[in-house]
């Protein structure tokens, strides 16, 4: 331990940041060495002076005025907040990229159905079956069309969604 | 008809239910008694009175905005304090972003300057009362960097674990020893020099 680092220490003990026996070893030294004990006589009498040295110190304007400022701040932001959605908690944060990936996944899963050749999943689909999504917050509009063997699934949704739940299904 | 409280009376337990209950009177109450005392911890970081009244108002703002967040563990104005003491080293940090690191600054971190000061013995207790010694104090806070006021701020008066400085100014532990030690000595050599300077020390 360099004299810095020693100093340091002294420092640490006067502000009673040192357990135990780092402290009682710092003691002995500083017993024994004169230059330390001025410096811990230093830093205990400036310790003593500053810490309760902060000067009362009243505004430089009227309580009013000062005032009418915190209270027009106020305002103003809880007008914002009403006006802004409030904060998603994680399961909307989840369901806000959950839903447009779930729709994904069902328009992938329709369009695997139509080909020729996917596997028989024992799912029976009419030619005109619909996706459709009891969300509010996402519009579905489908298109199938038997001479080409395609459905085109179109989904239009808010990145705001509220809704706590949603729920999929084909019929 | 309910009567109206009588908030210039009222303890301030009582003024902080009903003000998180979203009474604005007795959050008016509230600021008009600690106003001063935000102003005060404001001013003592940031030493610009404009400054200090713009960061103790957001103070204000904010403590409303979280005063569910307020159980009492500590008393409110310590609390507040608290509010006023992190925006104002926010606003010390943004102003660090816009800036390159000085000479002096370096010399700061390193104790370049301190380190070729004596260690004053001073006791200006035997020689000045209370309020004059106070005065002095605050003259020479006046004097330090930033970093030197803001740590003798935090621990000083906000009495801060080393540790928990180091979190709220984005440091090491050692560079908070290292800052308090520095800022100690400084404050120890313009108290001495103002001391002498009027005849009070040789």
């Amino acid at each position: 331990m360099n004299r810095n680092e020693i100093e340091l220490k002294v420092q640490a003990l006067v502000d009673g940041e040192l357990t135990g026996s780092e402290a009682e070893a710092l003691r002995q030294r500083i017993n024994d060495d004169a230059g330390l004990q001025q410096l811990h006589a230093s830093l205990t009498q400036m310790r003593g002076l500053i810490a309760d040295s902060e000067l009362p110190r009243p505004l430089p304007e009227s309580g009013d005025f000062y005032w009418n400022k915190i209270a027009e701040t106020i305002e103003r932001e809880e007008s914002a907040g009403e006006r802004a959605a409030p904060p998603a908690p994680a399961s909307r944060w989840l369901l806000r990229w959950l839903t447009p990936l779930v729709g994904v996944s069902a328009v992938v899963l329709l369009l695997t159905l139509q080909q020729p050749t996917a596997p028989d999943l024992g799912i029976m689909l009419s030619g005109d079956h619909e996706l459709e999504l009891s969300s509010d917050e996402i519009d579905v509009m489908t298109y199938n069309t038997d001479d080409d063997s395609m459905s085109i699934v179109w989904l239009d949704y808010s990145m705001d969604i509220q809704k706590d739940y949603m729920e999929l299904w084909l019929d | 008809m309910p009567a109206v409280p009588d908030y210039s009376t009222a303890e301030e337990p009582q003024l902080v239910n009903w003000a998180k209950g979203g009474d604005l009177q007795a959050f008016e109450e509230l600021v008009s008694r600690y106003r001063d005392r935000a102003y005060a911890r404001a001013f003592s970081i940031m030493r610009n009175e404009d400054i200090a009244v713009d960061l103790s108002q957001n103070a204000w703002v904010k403590a409303w905005q979280r005063l569910a967040q307020f159980h009492g563990e500590a008393s409110f104005p310590t609390w507040l304090n608290r509010i006023v003491t992190n925006l104002c080293l926010d606003e010390l940090r943004r102003r660090k972003r816009a800036r390159t690191d000085s000479i002096e600054e370096i010399e700061e971190a390193t104790g370049a300057v301190e380190n070729r000061m004596e260690i004053q013995e001073v006791d200006p207790m035997e020689r000045l009362n209370r309020e004059e010694l106070r005065e002095r104090i605050d003259a020479a806070m006046a004097k330090l960097s930033d970093n030197h006021r803001t740590v003798l701020v935090l621990y000083e008066y906000e009495q801060i674990e080393y540790k928990h400085i180091a979190e709220k100014m984005g440091t090491s532990i050692g560079t908070v020893m290292s800052r308090l030690f520095y800022a100690r000595k400084k404050m120890a050599a313009l108290l001495g020099e103002t001391l002498k300077r009027d005849g009070l020390i040789e």
